[in-house]
């Protein structure tokens, strides 16, 4: 053998763009520096998120091993890539695939990437990106080549900039749409791409095209900016244009900024905008930085009065227009032509039902194929790329369910298809439906995650596989967030979780929170509103109950969201009551584990110490008497009033602070000056009230409504207290279990 | 154009389908209880949900290592993420050894008590640092250190044989004599050789 060591910037000179080079090259310089002790931890960090180069769990360098938190001695010793984050750590890099777009060829890389970079599992997410997990930080540079010299950059996937431009599935090949967004989406992404305008964002900024308003493909109206396809009663192409979506902690619908955008406008008016969050946004609060927030505090005529206003000051680019005579750059060439299918032969019916949509195009389908959770392994995305190849003209298409789909499958050919895909044990029925749960990484590598979403999305998705389900409870939806931040959309969910952690005798126990309620259809178009937390073993029984209870007392052909807001939330209450309380630990222990993991559960991996001390038994009662409040404050809002509703939101708050108070001083009275006061001093001033990844906002929301003379109240305004006080309820569960652990400690 | 040979992988096949539910708890407590020596453990990620995928993994610094369900067949693999220090040899031999001992160590658990077929083993160069045309100089070059391999440590009468995709890893699978009945006799032949064994007690 020869002595010669190639390297993959060798082995790949020429292959990639010269700015895409030319970035990584600045890339490797900094880690170099950064190894050097060279450039500041928080400015590195910030350059590897715009990279993609993104945190996992344990990255501190401590882990709980189910009985303690030990250090993992890595070999880099004090060497960070950021703030508290430990050099040698396993990351996970974020890979835009913008529209979801993905090439055989890219699949192909992909694969390799995952096995030599990674754990051999490529992960779709909900905003049709790849993540691959556990890779160390020295290898992303060779990675982001590999992927340049086949087209695809991981520039701007994370950090405070424009993420991943998004585009419903079906673009350019349904029926329901005026015209394909394909081309408007990408020539988005390209010109916003390291765009001067994206710089200087106080949080990310995500952008979603739809090409209709019925179906739920592009999610619209929860994005920063959404745009959906629509057409002049002249002909014109062109976009409603919406801004300020977010789901997040407290959920936001995007509000119209335009009814009509026309195509030759639309990327100067999505400039102008970028410009208005960029020169107006809040940048020093993060948990307020979003463009939900400004849209929010200055109205929506406001904010299109000022994107008007910056529109007619940009200077003029010619890329607004130039992309219009070449939007046939994003078509696909069908490998063969179409050709219908006579008849759906035994065996497929089920696939053909869930999995199968007919084009617009005369005898054509597109195919979805499953993934569960979201992963695949690097056979099976070889096996697809080869797929793509063979059927159907060589492009995947990533969908926001974390899934993806073969385009132009002659409809004859579906069957062969559907072999093969079973062959690569990709061929099972059920997407979208119920079985297809979708979830956020959770507590498997997210420093965030609170309950286990991914565990508990499997053992819903093989416990619903194995019932005999009737064919529209087949259809709900379900999502699983592993904490408030709404990664899996669980907001818009038929049945959504959120991860929240409780304290039970002493011991910490999973629990999630029930959303129902959520409308997927329409572009992601309401929010279900949250009925209570629940033990994470006891989800499954929570979802057989929603589902039977729905089937039992519904109307004709009532849908499960109509059902849900009618009958409102005191009858759900009295349906699942009797499954919140936990046994005791000697009685079930398996309780106190959450699904998947052998240790017993801990939020200490997020920072807080795992609590074994006595309990207060004051600061429950108080605790519990806010959440009773709170579903008070619900209910008041369906009977659509918002001002009472607002009040016993506000009273929620003072009973979750009057009981951390009462800890420290039984004296204190009722009055919400003394007890509000008293938290501030006691609580928030000492900082002992804080959530370690957001800071003292929660603490915020009860100064705020404290200081706000009591009014009429709009129903969106109280929804907004409601969620918030339900935040503040949680935060004040996690200090009360700091208390106890001090206590714990001060006993020894 | 040389392959570069790194990140060496060993997979060592099963005779039955082995549990995945039960490495969670084993692998936890090897975490806990610091039961690899030399490697850093750091988490166990679940992948049971994936057909034909790698099940439970135990996630190390410098190495995973999982029960593997894809074809050919069910076993366990033993990847390195940094290879140490040494020509072809010593990083397969280094690969071999660990996943003979960690095989050992899982044989001694419950419910897994035999499951190992010590005869058949599977070898992969996952590094593809290289151009296509490098792929049978790599191929080659893993045969041979194999073949080498396969008689000091299992005896005369092995057999080779090649993965044909070029898209995947570098890959060789040997179906050697059957001179071993468990991993843990495989472990304490392999270990024999090296110049410092795997600290683990099911080799003492």
């Amino acid at each position: 053998m020869s002595q010669a060591h190639p390297t993959w910037k060798s082995l790949l000179a020429g292959r990639a763009d010269p700015g895409l080079e030319e970035e990584i090259a600045v890339f490797e310089t900094e880690i170099e520096l950064k190894k050097q002790g060279r450039i500041d931890d928080k400015l590195f960090a910030e350059t590897r998120l715009r990279r993609g180069v993104y945190g996992q769990r344990y990255d501190n360098g401590q882990r709980h091993d189910g009985q303690e938190t030990r250090t993992l001695a890595y070999p880099c010793g004090d060497l960070k890539k950021g703030p508290d984050t430990v050099w040698d750590a396993p990351g996970m890099q974020r890979i835009k695939i913008p529209m979801g777009l993905v090439s055989a060829e890219q699949m192909d890389v992909m694969a390799e990437l995952a096995e030599e970079y990674s754990d051999s599992i490529l992960h779709v997410t909900t905003r049709q990106d790849i993540q691959l997990h556990f890779v160390h930080i020295e290898d992303t540079p060779p990675m982001m080549r590999r992927l340049a010299a086949v087209g695809i950059t991981t520039r701007e996937a994370c950090g405070n900039s424009v993420r991943n431009v998004t585009a419903c599935q079906f673009a350019g090949v349904c029926a329901g749409a005026p015209f394909d967004i394909t081309p408007y989406a990408h020539a988005c992404t390209q010109f916003l791409l390291g765009h001067k305008d994206i710089q200087d964002f106080g949080r990310k900024f995500k952008i979603a095209f739809s090409g209709c308003k019925d179906q739920p493909c592009g999610l619209a109206n929860f994005h920063d900016l959404g745009a959906i396809a629509t057409v002049a009663e002249d002909g014109r192409r062109g976009f409603e244009l919406y801004v300020g979506g977010g789901l997040g902690a407290v959920p936001h619908k995007a509000k119209l900024l335009s009814d009509f955008v026309a195509e030759d406008e639309l990327l100067p008016t999505i400039q102008a905008v970028c410009r208005v969050f960029a020169r107006l946004g809040e940048k020093k609060n993060r948990a307020k930085a979003r463009l939900k927030f400004l849209v929010k505090k200055l109205g929506i005529d406001e904010f299109g009065r000022l994107c008007d206003d910056e529109l007619a000051i940009i200077p003029h680019d010619e890329r607004w227009t130039r992309y219009l005579g070449e939007l046939d750059v994003t078509d696909e060439q069908p490998t063969k032509p179409g050709r219908a299918l006579d008849a759906i032969p035994a065996g497929l019916e089920e696939f053909w039902r869930s999995n199968v949509q007919r084009q617009s195009q005369d005898g054509y389908a597109v195919v979805t194929v499953r993934l569960p959770l979201g992963d695949f392994t690097s056979d099976q995305a070889r096996g697809i790329a080869d797929l793509a190849r063979k059927y159907c003209g060589d492009t995947i298409r990533l969908t926001v369910d974390q899934n993806l789909v073969l385009r132009w499958v002659p409809e004859a050919d579906v069957p062969a298809l559907h072999k093969e895909l079973v062959a690569l044990e990709l061929g099972t029925a059920g997407a979208g439906g119920i079985v297809d749960v979708t979830a956020c990484p959770g507590t498997d590598t997210c420093k965030l995650g609170i309950s286990a979403s991914r565990g508990l999305a499997r053992v819903l998705s093989d416990k619903l596989a194995d019932a005999d389900l009737p064919e529209d409870v087949e259809r709900l939806h379900i999502k699983a967030s592993g904490c408030f931040n709404s990664c899996a959309q669980h907001h818009v969910a038929d049945i959504g979780f959120l991860g929240v952690s409780r304290n039970v005798g002493g011991r910490r126990v999973a629990h999630f929170q029930l959303v129902v309620g959520g409308q997927w259809d329409h572009n992601g178009a309401s929010y279900g509103l949250a009925v209570g937390a629940f033990p994470s073993k006891r989800i499954p029984e929570v979802v057989d109950r929603l589902t039977q209870y729905w089937q039992s007392e519904r109307e004709p052909g009532e849908r499960f969201q109509t059902f849900m807001k009618r009958v409102g939330r005191a009858p759900l209450k009295k349906l699942l009551d009797d499954l919140r309380p936990v046994p005791g630990y000697d009685e079930d222990p398996s309780f106190y584990t959450d699904w998947g993991d052998a240790r017993e559960y801990t939020i200490g991996d997020m920072g807080v110490g795992e609590c074994a001390g006595e309990i207060v038994t004051f600061a429950e009662f108080g605790l519990a008497d806010s959440e009773r409040a709170v579903f008070e404050a619900q209910l008041r809002l369906e009977t659509q009033d918002g001002t009472e509703a607002a009040r016993l939101a506000y009273q929620a708050m003072l009973s979750a602070a009057r009981a951390l108070v009462r800890v420290e001083n039984i004296d204190v009275t009722d009055d919400p000056d003394d007890i509000v006061g008293q938290f501030r001093e006691r609580f928030y001033d000492t900082g002992v009230f804080k959530h370690k990844s957001v800071g003292g906002r929660f603490a915020s929301y009860l100064f705020r409504r404290h200081g706000t003379p009591p009014g009429a109240e709009s129903l969106e305004a109280a929804h907004h207290q409601i969620e918030e006080a339900q935040l503040f309820i949680e935060a004040a569960h996690r200090c009360y279990d700091r208390l106890v652990e001090l206590s714990a400690e001060a006993s020894k | 154009m040389t392959i570069l040979a790194n990140q060496i992988s060993v997979k060592l096949f099963t005779r039955r389908a082995a549990n995945q539910d039960l490495l969670i708890p084993i692998f936890h407590r090897w975490i806990r209880e610091d039961l690899v020596a030399e490697h850093l453990l750091i988490d166990v990620a679940d992948y049971r949900h994936v057909p034909r995928g790698p099940g439970i993994m135990l996630i190390a610094n410098h190495a995973h290592l999982w029960m593997d369900e894809a074809e050919p067949g069910v076993g366990l693999i033993y990847a390195r993420r940094r290879d140490p220090l040494g020509d072809l040899e010593v990083k397969v031999r280094e690969a071999l050894t660990w996943v003979a001992a960690l095989g050992a160590q899982l044989e001694a658990e419950d419910g897994f008590a035999g499951v190992f077929d010590p005869s058949r083993v599977e070898l992969q160069i996952r590094s593809r640092l290289s151009s296509a045309e490098t792929f049978e100089e790599g191929r080659s070059a893993l045969a041979t250190v194999t073949d080498a391999l396969a008689e000091e440590i299992w005896g005369p009468g092995s057999e080779l044989e090649f993965g044909g995709d070029p898209r995947r890893p570098v890959t060789i699978r040997l179906r050697a004599a059957n001179r071993f009945a468990t991993a843990t006799e495989l472990a304490k032949a392999v270990a024999h050789e090296r110049k410092a064994r795997p600290s683990l007690s099911v080799l003492a």
